[in-house]
Order: structure tokens, then sequence, then C-alpha cells
């Protein structure tokens, strides 16, 4: 998807939406996005943009020829998400206050690291969200190292294409093809519109029985 | 990625010792080399050779098999397949085991797990693993490549590395490295001997690991 038609046409729309909305719409039309387990290290932000991804792998004989994040960083554009694949790993880091600086100079709106990351006050102080499963005080070197960047990686257990839409906040992380966006977010607009609707009902007073008849909350997803 | 394969000479000589001794020599040269997790599934098997590497990712938009790979492995190959260390699914199974066993393959490395345990253990074919599971991995990842930089248990893997598996789990000897561990290798099995020998002979345990240097054996030269 052109970057400025994301930018113009979805961007603003995602914004209003939550990761649980976009998550229901995602299983509704039969997407597998959510990703378990990777949440804000501070704070309540949300971010939304298309991936630039870090693929890491275990260091040894064969070496990388930059710091991991480098080039990814130099390669992505503003607005966009640095997605970093380190397995699930959460006894060694992919991202600090160095990469944090670079990323927000180039106008990146956060990190996404299936893994951990290390100087998260000085993150938090400069306003650049950290998505990751834990926290270190170890550096990456000699134990870990990039293997590629802007490749297919996997975050959870959901594949990520460069480019691929993320969205970020406090209740995790979800990923949409962008030749699904139109109707991903069609369905997630829909989803909120109605739970709002339930959410008035409930607080002037209706009975929740009598909501959840007028809603058919359980069949809500129902194909 | 393009490789000088070892001889299949050395790759002999690493079968005939431990993945404990090979794995001391390792650490003596600095080199991460130990599996960590990962298991064998067939206890009292030996496995050595080199590798053939094997790279998973989930289904997704881009959509894929797992793979048809085991035509290209060679005999006395080791099969690594890196499947992130998924637990959820299984990347190999009862006709992979019996296919493997009929070319000659030396073993499968899995960070990640497999399936028709029965099978792998009546043909007493060298599998080490995270564990065992019985949902396929069919429809939930593919490969993305093979004969590339994978990782088992955080250690690197390049193809044509030596792997060695025994009961106590699977070591990485990377293959530019080869002759120097096996060296090493040598040297550290046979300080053991004597040490046992000694010990043997009536001389107390102290005395001799003191003197063969058991407690630096495997120590990094500063």
């Amino acid at each position: 998807m052109e970057r400025e038609i994301f930018d113009r046409k979805y961007r603003k729309r995602l914004e209003k939406l939550s990761t649980t909305n976009l998550s229901d719409a995602l299983d509704k039309i039969g997407i597998r996005g959510a990703v378990i387990g990777v949440r804000p290290l501070f704070g309540l932000a949300k971010v939304v943009g298309p991936a630039v991804t870090i693929k890491i792998t275990a260091a040894g004989m064969a070496k990388s020829r930059h710091h991991l994040g480098i080039e990814a960083i130099a390669s992505a554009r503003k607005g966009d998400l640095i997605v970093i694949d380190n397995r699930g790993d959460i006894q060694n880091n992919c991202w600090g206050e160095i990469l944090t600086c670079a990323a927000k100079m180039k106008g990146v709106c956060g990190v996404i690291i299936d893994g951990a990351a290390r100087d998260v006050d000085m993150c938090e102080e400069m306003g650049f969200p950290i998505f990751a499963r834990g926290v270190v005080p170890i550096t990456a070197r000699g134990r870990i190292m990039q293997e590629d960047f802007n490749c297919l990686i996997r975050l959870g257990d959901v594949q990520v294409r460069p480019g691929d839409i993320l969205m970020g906040d406090i209740n995790g992380v979800v990923v949409i093809p962008p030749e699904k966006l139109e109707d991903v977010l069609s369905e997630a607009e829909k989803i909120m519109e109605k739970e709002e609707l339930m959410k008035k009902d409930i607080l002037s007073g209706l009975d929740i029985l009598e909501v959840d008849k007028k809603y058919n909350y359980e069949q809500m997803l129902k194909k | 990625m393009e490789f000088k394969r070892l001889n299949s000479e050395i790759v002999k000589e690493f079968e005939s010792f431990s993945t404990p001794t090979i794995s001391d020599a390792l650490d003596k040269l600095g080199i991460p080399g130990g599996c960590h997790g990962i298991e064998p599934v067939v206890s009292g098997v030996k496995m050595a050779g080199t590798a053939y590497t094997v790279r998973y990712v989930p289904v997704g938009a881009v959509k894929g098999s797992v793979g048809d790979y085991i035509e290209d492995v060679l005999p006395g190959d080791v099969i690594v397949l890196d499947n992130n260390g998924r637990t959820d699914c299984t990347v190999w199974g009862d006709i992979l085991t019996v296919t493997g066993k009929m070319k000659g393959i030396a073993g499968t490395v899995i960070d990640g797990v497999c399936r028709d345990i029965h099978t792998i253990q009546e043909e007493k074919y060298p599998i080490f693993s995270r564990g065992r599971f019985m949902m396929t991995g069919k429809d939930r990842v593919m490969v993305e490549a093979t004969q590339v930089m994978v990782s088992i248990g955080k250690v690197q893997v390049k193809p044509g590395d030596i792997l060695v598996g025994d009961d106590s789990g699977v070591v990485v000897v990377p293959r530019e490295m080869a002759q120097k561990t096996l060296g090493i290798v040598k040297a550290i099995e046979e300080a053991e001997n004597f040490i046992v020998e000694a010990v043997k002979n009536g001389q107390s345990l102290k005395e001799a690991r003191q003197k063969f240097g058991y407690h630096t054996l495997q120590t990094k030269k500063a």
C-alpha cells in the first residue's frame, strides 16, 4: 500500500480504534492477527503504522555487519513502526536508548519486540513507546545479532511482512495485512459502534440481560 | 548459503566423543555450542553429522507448506529444523522418520516439537527436540528458507556445521572451528581418562584432578 494512501485514508480511522476492536474484526473475517504477550513497557500509548521488520538470531561465528537495528532505522520513514523478531527471548536485549534516539529523529512512532528491551526509563522520558515481553540490563553484543531486516518475520505466532500494518496499545498488539485493511477497519468500526450503543444502554440503567438480548452479544462475531 | 563441506572423517571422529566433552572444548574456545532445552526423544542413540537447515515462519498472508526438502538432504547430514521454539505445532512425524531412516540421514534436531513418537522409537531414529505434541504444523507454519543460518536452543547453526547428539543433548561445532575443537576434545578426553585410571589405582580424586588440571580443562585462556 502506498504510504500516502495509508496516511491520508487509514491512519486517522485506525487511531480511533483499539487493538481489541481490531482483533475482534480479524476474528470475524478469519485472519490470525493478534499477538499474545507483547505489551507496552510503560504508559498508555497507542502506536499504529507500517512495519519495518528486523530478524534477530543467535551470535556465533557468522557475524553481522552492523549493530542490530541500525540499517532498519536508516531505512524507516516517518510514521513507521520498527518490529523485531527475537523469538520471544526475554533474556537478551534488542533495543535501547541510542536506537530510540535514532528512531525518534526519523519520526518512527514506536518499536514492537518479540523479546526484551533496556534503557526503558530514558525511552519513556523521550516519549518513545516500547512494546516488548520484558526488560533486561545486558547488552546484545556477543549474544544475539541482526540476521536480516525488511524480511518476513514472526511476532508471537503471527507472520509479519515489511509494510504490514501494526497497532499496539495497552491491550497488546495486532497485525493487519494491508490488502485486508479496508475490510478489517469497517468491521472494527461496526463492532466499536455497537459496543458504544451497548455501553450507553447499560449506563442509562437498562438491565444487562436485556442489553445482551437486544444486541445478541455472544454471537456478535458470527460470520 | 555457500559453504565448503567438511570431510566425513572429522564428523566420524566427533561421533566417538560425548557431547559433554565437546561442550567443554567449546567452552575452552569461548564458543557457545550447547543447545539449551533440546533433548533426545529416543534415549541411547548417538548422532553426528553436518547441518542441513530449514527455517519456519507462521503461515499468514504469505502461504506455504511444511516443505519437501528431504530429497535435497545428503546421507550423513543432520536435518536442523528451526521452528522458533514453538511447542504448539509439529514439524516432524512418522513419514519423515521413515524417509530419513531410509535415506541414511544421521538424525533431526528441532527447535520445536515432533509427533508419532511410537514410530520414532521403533525406528531408533535420533531426534532431539523441545518435546512432543500431536497437532500438525500444516496450515500453521511454513518453510521460509532452507540452507540458511538458523538458531537452535539459542545457538547459531550454519549449513555444514557439525551437530553431535547423545543422551545429554545436542552440541553444535561451527565448521570453521571443527579441527581446532577436535584437538581440544581429544586432550580433555585424555586427561579425564587419566583421572579415572588414577582413581582406580588408588589415588585420591583430589590428587588426580590436581595432577591433570581437571578444574580448568574447559577454562578459556585469558
